[in-house]
């Protein structure tokens, strides 16, 4: 099963800004939910994800690298691939990103964002579209959560492990107030926001075990990145936008993350209608974090998760990284590397853990605090 | 002749069996006799192989390759050996030195190409699913869970899922000899004659979507050995052949090989197979020196059980303006998968014979490609090949009818063969011995109320109701009883079709039946039962039915392509004839006459004139005591009889589908169903019913439901039943059967056989009646299954494209938008 | 297919469910529920679901039946389909939840499954949830630490995520009852009878006395047409004055029509193998508006 993504979105940095964002490992990973590494060596990476729809619980283990790296051109690409750690089934992604200079004086960067992915085994042969409509919502999330670090805004959003860790300067992970307007998914939002003081640091396993955690300060970011308790706005609202959430994390004007199928076909003719095409073209001008919840809550309605059809490209092999480890990689890009191969790779839903981890501190909270 | 029989109304007539035309001696035959075997069955004392269960027996579980084609670097099973339980892991390359390439019985050109098949993969895996690891263990569960313990590296390879793509230049190959396994012509007549200066040419291009075949019972299997012979339980349908095979295959000399196909829970064609699982069991149990045992899951089966259909049809027929066909042309692809099996590359073939169906015509053109793909390899498939062909010319004729305005029947009425024309030599060679095509549509129109249901479409399209009413028609023939051994042989197929029997007199003048055939769900004992005591005049109770095991039955080409009856039912009443035949021997001696004055009737024979008699059973016995025989007499009334057909049986009928269409919501409804087959003379009417209602429903399902998903990586998508719907009783209507019988001439029975009529003929009934309802809408096909999705879209891209018809849609009833892109998955 | 190995644990009392629940969570362990195991046990089988333990509490005395309670009803979370869909009570106080559940799957399912599983195992393809949303039904969740209670527009998070926290079990549902005056009807597309809804759509209305035939207020929710239920409020407040005559008498604009077309404005339809989000999008609307018409009339 095959899936293509194209998100496309402008940060107000220069080319040069988000290029050097772009390689280093430390503040990119975080953007990537779900994964953590196991082992970097020179250039090969080793990470797990583990990825929990309800009941479904789905661990992949995968190896990742990036290829063509331009700094000339401003495009690299990231080819993952892993398989299943309790069945048969596997999963590949390339990744390519290119930056190019846009606005007055190139004061911005344009950045588009290429996946495609493929997954096989069960997951793949379960049909019901599960795998469709969460594999967008994770691509959606690292797409904005990517243009938000691109930008800046995110800057420490990577620390956010490391402030959930011990640092806790994250802009965006400062509570704030639920304002009003916003919707219930707000109001679940806001319990979820709250920095978890210790809990980011030891339990960036919800998504994955604590043991395996181990390893490079860019391992402890990915992890934590996906709990929504140690991201701080962006993961904490992802759990219920998608996309729309990190976008407004912090109020940065004028981004915008808009996200396309491409060819997102399985039958020939399956293409976004126009209209849902700009549906998913979001604007995303929150100055708070609570504008950015209501803005959250209207995204979902308006960010159809039809988007993550898959496409019957003949093109997008699956790539293995075994045939290409002997390429120089960039080191400091490894762990970037590693967690997008075992997001992409995965290729499903973090829900359920982000929905635990919210339980989990809902829980720790419970003496001080009644439940809704 | 012609006698109405639902299922209910056929229990209660039981009695009245003699109004079905039997001769007046033939109590049984004709009867609608509840089968024999259906107590033990339903009450669960039954032998299934997954119920067996041998001492110090192992299990064996699969690991499949997720991918759709890629080359194995790595394997490792280490870990998975040192699991609980576990006794042995082997992947393809412990296997490689023994275990062979699965069969293919049918290489149907010279330059075909058959790659090597092994049953477990050793470098290449080439379709999602394919063994390439097996885990032997104490009980099922912890073979399951070692198979999580196998590491294997794959490099994935392109997949190959279309089959036009797969034969275009540079296309990525499934086997390095290419991805076109052979091209088969065949023709007669001069067709460029029919279509040069043709009045009309039809030319349409239909989709057999691939199809699930989804028998009820699972594969399952049971190996065993002593140290010396082997002993295979499989659910299979084809012991005899699976035994010649397994034998050239794995080596084990065919005398040490007994295969056994215990209770059977359908096959539909799909246990119609030399399975990898079926070779590795058996080498498993050589290795282990212990019973193994496999049963497959449900999602398992759907990757792994042969496919059906999966073919790309182009047909155009050439026609006067009176609708009077000159010749039809057919070019096909026909998706082969990964491998060839069985009989996997004469399935269009089988087909190949039936396109110019019920109809006379000057020339016919057939061509066919078979291609590679990465996908599970197809095979039969109830009907195989023949639903295809019928569906193609039934659907082209309908598109000729709606070309010329004139009606569907009409036009099949000037062109089909007609009853004074019997036996008749069609363009394609073959002889059909009987038939009434107008007696069987005359009694289907009548049972339909076609007038009235025409009338109410007319009146729906005036009004412009949301909701059509389609009538479609389908007046079908298929060619059944494989096969005369002389045809399979100049079709290159690599054995014969004839049957086997043998019927043995026990000391107590009960009956043995030892047939060849292995019924799976057809009633095979009921019916050899009816046919044994009206020969010998024995109680129908008296006679009992062995098969299905080669130690008890030796001797056998199986059951498949509506052949039992047809070939197996005729080598019975031939093996009664032979064991009358010699009781009369005797009872001539014991009665001091000539064999010449002894008559027989009712089981007894008798001094032609007397009273003087003896009874079969008594002649049995005196056989079997042997004191007063004739001279040089044998002391045995037993008797074998192998019997090789001259030609084909060729039941027919007319099916009449009227289906409402919601073109709001695509989905479409059948409201009402006719079925008038003619399957010859009957032995039991309520098995044929049985049959009609099963085909008519399967037939249904690739109509409006069934279809096995790949997408573009060779993922097999419709895993499990959720995905891959079947029509369950609640989504069919009643379906109103009937029967003409013309007896076939061709064996003495009259039979023709009935296991595939009905899938046969239904699939274009239903497909015929949605585009009957849609025609006003521009509307000239929807590919199968025809989802509401896909007719809906149908419905809307006809809108913005075509001319608005006659009665033209209505517009403004639905919420509409139009749709833009196709939906769904797929 | 078999699943993986797991533990099992069988209380005896649902006291003793929320303890051993909570302690399984509290130990890192990954586990579930199960009550008629309907959705659960394909997910095991099929190997895409790995708990550490099973937590069985469908052989539990309670909470079972259907009780009526006043304003509400209280269906038990243990109560079997079939016995939901039986229940007098349950067939004149709340009729569609009798008619939604009596499209539940097949008959095997429906004496297996239960009210309670299907709605906590939040399949937004399954009937009962949007029926739930429809009718503003208040969720009663048990843990060691007590009940509380979750109401239908909160219960459902996301897919197959229902607003259960770790160590909660569904107790039952308080079903409220709508009063006189309200017509239900729910519509299910599906392509065989045994398969999940393409899309359902859950309708309430009531329309205005005196037979004057305009809705006065109208609930509906939408099966299987996002990742969790869907309420369609476009549709409510579009309908609210709508007059219910028959569809083109007189040759007035159906407004009925018109507000069932914003069926599916908040949608997120998902893909899969029977249709893709247009068509869903399409269908959502054409049933919205024979649900409404069937309930109304």
């Amino acid at each position: 099963m095959a899936m293509r993504f194209e998100h496309e979105f402008t940060v107000p940095v220069p080319v040069e800004r988000a290029w050097s964002a772009l390689l280093d490992v430390e503040r990119v990973a975080p953007c990537l939910p779900g994964a953590a590494l196991e082992k970097v060596e020179d250039d090969h990476m080793t990470g797990r994800m583990k990825v929990k729809v309800g009941p479904i619980t789905l661990v992949y283990r995968g190896k990742a690298t990036f290829e063509d790296v331009d700094a000339e051109a401003r495009t690299l690409t990231i080819r993952a691939s892993g398989k299943e750690s309790r069945g048969p089934g596997t999963a590949s992604a390339a990744v390519v990103a290119r930056l190019r200079p846009e606005g007055p004086g190139d004061s911005g960067t344009r950045v588009t964002v290429e996946t495609a992915f493929t997954v096989t085994g069960r997951p793949a042969q379960f049909g019901r579209g599960v795998m469709a409509e969460v594999g967008a919502k994770l691509i959606d999330r690292f797409a904005a959560n990517l243009s938000a670090l691109l930008e800046g805004r995110r800057e420490q959003a990577g620390s956010t492990a490391a402030g959930a860790s011990g640092t806790g300067e994250t802009e965006g992970a400062a509570p704030s107030p639920v304002p009003q307007q916003a919707a219930a998914e707000g109001a679940a939002a806001r319990e979820t926001r709250a920095p978890e003081p210790s809990g980011g640091r030891e339990r960036p396993a919800d998504l994955e075990e604590p043991a395996e955690t181990g390893g490079p300060a860019g391992v402890r970011g990915p992890a934590d990145a996906n709990g929504p308790t140690g991201t701080g706005g962006p993961a904490g609202t992802e759990e219920l936008t998608g996309a729309g959430g990190l976008a407004g994390s912090e109020g940065v004007a004028a981004s915008e993350v808009r996200g396309r199928p491409a060819g997102v076909t399985l039958d020939g003719g399956d293409r976004l209608s126009e209209q849902e095409a700009s549906r998913r073209h979001l604007t995303a001008v929150p100055s708070t974090r609570e504008t950015a919840t209501a803005e959250e809550s209207l995204g979902r309605d308006t960010h159809p998760a039809g988007t993550a059809r898959t496409s019957l490209t003949p093109d997008e092999e699956a790539l293995d990284l075994l045939e290409i480890a002997g390429i120089p990689l960039l080191k400091r890009a490894a762990p970037l590397a590693a967690a997008l191969a075992g997001v992409v790779l995965a290729g499903w839903l973090v829900r359920r853990a982000l929905r635990r981890r919210r339980g989990v501190s809902a829980r720790r909270r419970t003496g001080t605090s009644s439940r809704r | 002749m012609t006698e109405q029989l639902d299922a209910g109304l056929v229990a209660e007539r039981i009695a009245e069996s003699d109004q079905l035309g039997r001769p007046s001696d033939a109590h049984e035959v004709g009867r609608a006799r509840r089968r024999k075997e259906d107590a033990r069955l339903v009450t669960g004392r039954t032998t299934w192989t997954d119920n067996i269960q041998l001492p110090g027996m192992l299990y064996v579980a699969f690991l499949r390759s997720p991918m759709a084609h890629a080359r194995i670097t790595r394997i490792d099973t280490s870990a998975a050996r040192a699991r609980p339980g576990v006794v042995a892991v082997h992947s393809g390359q412990d296997f490689a030195d023994e275990q062979g390439s699965l069969p293919c019985a049918w290489p149907v050109t010279e330059d075909i190409l058959i790659p090597d098949h092994p049953p477990m993969a050793v470098n290449e895996v080439r379709y999602a699913g394919e063994a390439v690891a097996c885990v032997v263990a104490t009980d099922r569960h912890r073979a399951a869970d070692a198979l999580e313990a196998i590491e294997v590296d794959y490099e994935p390879l392109e997949a190959v899922v279309d089959m036009t793509e797969a034969l275009a230049e540079g296309a990525p190959r499934v086997h390095e000899s290419g991805n076109r396994a052979f091209t088969w012509k065949f023709a007669q007549g001069d067709i460029d004659a029919a279509f040069r200066d043709a009045p009309v040419v039809i030319e349409r291009e239909y989709v057999q979507q691939r199809l699930i075949p989804t028998a009820m019972e699972p594969r399952a299997v049971v190996a065993a050995t002593d140290g010396e012979t082997f002993t295979l339980h499989s659910s299979t349908q084809i012991p005899h052949v699976l035994r010649v095979m397994l034998a050239m295959t794995t080596g084990i000399p065919e005398h040490r090989l007994r295969v056994i196909a215990p209770d059977v829970g359908g096959g539909f064609g799909s246990k119609l197979q030399v399975t990898a699982e079926e070779v590795l069991a058996l080498l498993l149990t050589r290795r282990l020196g212990k019973p193994v045992k496999w049963t497959e899951s449900r999602s398992e089966g759907n990757l792994t059980v042969h496919h059906g259909r999966d073919q790309l049809q182009r047909i155009r027929i050439a026609a006067e303006r009176d609708g009077r066909v000159r010749g039809v042309k057919v070019e096909l692809l026909a998706d082969m998968g990964a491998y060839l099996m069985l009989v996997t590359p004469g399935i269009p073939l089988l087909g190949a014979f039936m396109y110019s169906g019920i109809y006379k015509m000057d020339a016919y053109d057939f061509t066919c490609t078979g291609v590679f793909t990465t996908k599970m390899p197809t095979d039969a498939y109830r009907g195989a090949g023949r639903p295809e062909a019928t569906f193609a010319i039934e659907r082209a004729v309908d598109e000729l009818a709606a070309e010329l305005g004139l009606d569907p029947v009409e036009v099949r009425r000037r062109n089909w063969i007609t009853h004074e024309e019997f036996p008749y030599t069609t363009v394609c060679g073959l002889t059909y011995d009987s038939g009434n095509y107008e007696a069987a549509t005359d009694r289907a129109l009548a049972l339909f109320g076609y007038d009235a249901l025409r009338a109410e479409q007319a009146e729906r399209r005036a009004r412009r109701d949301p909701v059509q009413l389609g009538v479609g028609v389908s007046t079908y023939t298929e060619m059944c009883g494989l096969a005369p051994s002389r045809v399979l042989g100049s079709l290159s197929y690599g054995a014969g079709g004839w049957e086997h029997a043998t019927v043995r007199m026990l000391p107590t003048g009960k009956v043995e039946v030892v047939t060849g055939t292995s019924p799976h769900g057809q009633g095979h004992e009921t019916a050899w039962s009816q046919i044994t005591a009206d020969a010998l005049g024995v109680p129908f109770e008296d006679v009992t039915v062995l098969h299905g095991d080669t130690a008890i039955s030796h001797k056998g080409m199986d059951t498949y392509g509506s052949r039992s009856l047809v070939v197996g039912g005729v080598a019975v009443l031939s093996a009664c004839e032979k064991v009358k035949d010699r009781a009369r021997e005797l009872a001539a001696h014991m009665l001091e006459a000539s064999a010449d004055d002894i008559e027989f009737s009712d089981g007894s024979f008798k001094v032609r004139g007397t009273a003087q008699g003896r009874t079969i059973q008594e002649l049995a016995l005196a056989a079997f005591a042997a004191h007063d025989l004739p001279d040089g007499f044998e002391p045995s009334l037993d008797a074998e009889s192998t019997f090789d057909p001259d030609n084909f049986s060729f039941p027919h009928g007319t099916h009449l589908c009227a289906v409402e269409v919601d073109t709001e919501t695509g989905a479409s409804r059948i409201r009402s169903y006719v079925a008038v087959d003619d399957v010859g003379s009957v032995v039991n009417p309520l098995i044929v019913e049985g049959q009609v209602h099963g085909g008519i429903a399967q037939g249904i399902g690739q109509a409006l439901f069934e279809e096995a998903i790949h997408d573009s990586e060779g993922n097999l998508l419709t895993t499990t039943m959720s995905d891959y719907l079947i029509p369950s009783a609640a989504d069919l209507p009643e379906f109103t059967t009937d029967r003409t019988e013309t007896p076939a001439t061709s064996n003495p029975l009259g039979v023709k056989g009935v296991g595939e009529a009905g899938t046969i003929a239904s699939t274009p009934a239903v497909v015929n009646a949605i585009v009957d309802a849609l025609r006003p809408y521009g509307v000239h096909d929807v590919r199968m299954p025809c989802t509401p999705e896909r007719v809906w879209r149908t419905i809307a891209e006809a809108r913005s494209t075509g001319p608005a018809g006659t009665g033209g849609p209505p517009e403004a009833s639905a919420a509409g938008s139009a749709p833009t892109s196709e939906g769904g998955l797929r | 297919m078999i699943s993986a190995p797991f533990d099992y644990i069988r209380p005896a009392s649902l006291e003793e469910a929320c303890r051993a629940l909570g302690d399984a969570e509290e130990a890192g362990d990954d586990v579930k529920v199960l009550a008629g195991g309907q959705s659960l046990l394909p997910l095991l089988r099929l190997r895409l679901a790995y708990p550490s333990a099973l937590v069985d509490i469908g052989r539990l005395p309670e909470p079972r039946g259907v009780e009526d309670r006043g304003d509400h009803v209280f269906v038990g979370a243990l109560t079997t389909h079939d016995e939901v869909m039986r229940s007098s009570v349950v067939r004149e106080l709340i009729p569609l939840v009798a008619l939604a559940t009596a499209t539940v799957a097949d008959p095997a399912v429906r004496h297996r499954g239960t009210f309670g599983g299907s709605l906590a195992h939040a399949d937004p393809a399954g009937d009962l949830p949007a029926v739930a949303l429809a009718l503003d039904c208040v969720f009663v969740v048990r843990s060691v630490d007590g009940e509380r209670e979750i109401p239908a527009s909160e219960f459902f998070v996301d897919y197959l995520e229902p607003a259960l926290e770790p160590g909660e079990i569904l107790v039952g549902v308080r079903v409220p009852k709508l009063g006189p005056g309200w017509g239900f009807h729910y519509e299910k597309f599906h392509r065989t009878a045994q398969s999940w809804a393409t899309v359902g759509v859950a309708a309430a209305v009531r329309l205005g006395e005196g037979g004057g035939g305009t809705v006065e207020e109208a609930r509906i929710a939408l099966t299987n047409m996002g990742p969790t239920p869907v309420r369609a409020h476009a549709v409510e407040a579009a309908l609210r004055g709508a007059d219910f005559a028959p569809s083109g008498s007189n040759g007035a604009p159906d407004r009925i029509r018109e507000a069932c077309d914003r069926a599916d404005e908040g949608s997120v339809p998902p893909t899969d193998l029977h249709g893709g989000p247009e068509y869903r999008r399409h269908l959502a609307r054409v049933l919205t508006y024979r649900a409404v018409r069937a309930a109304g009339g």
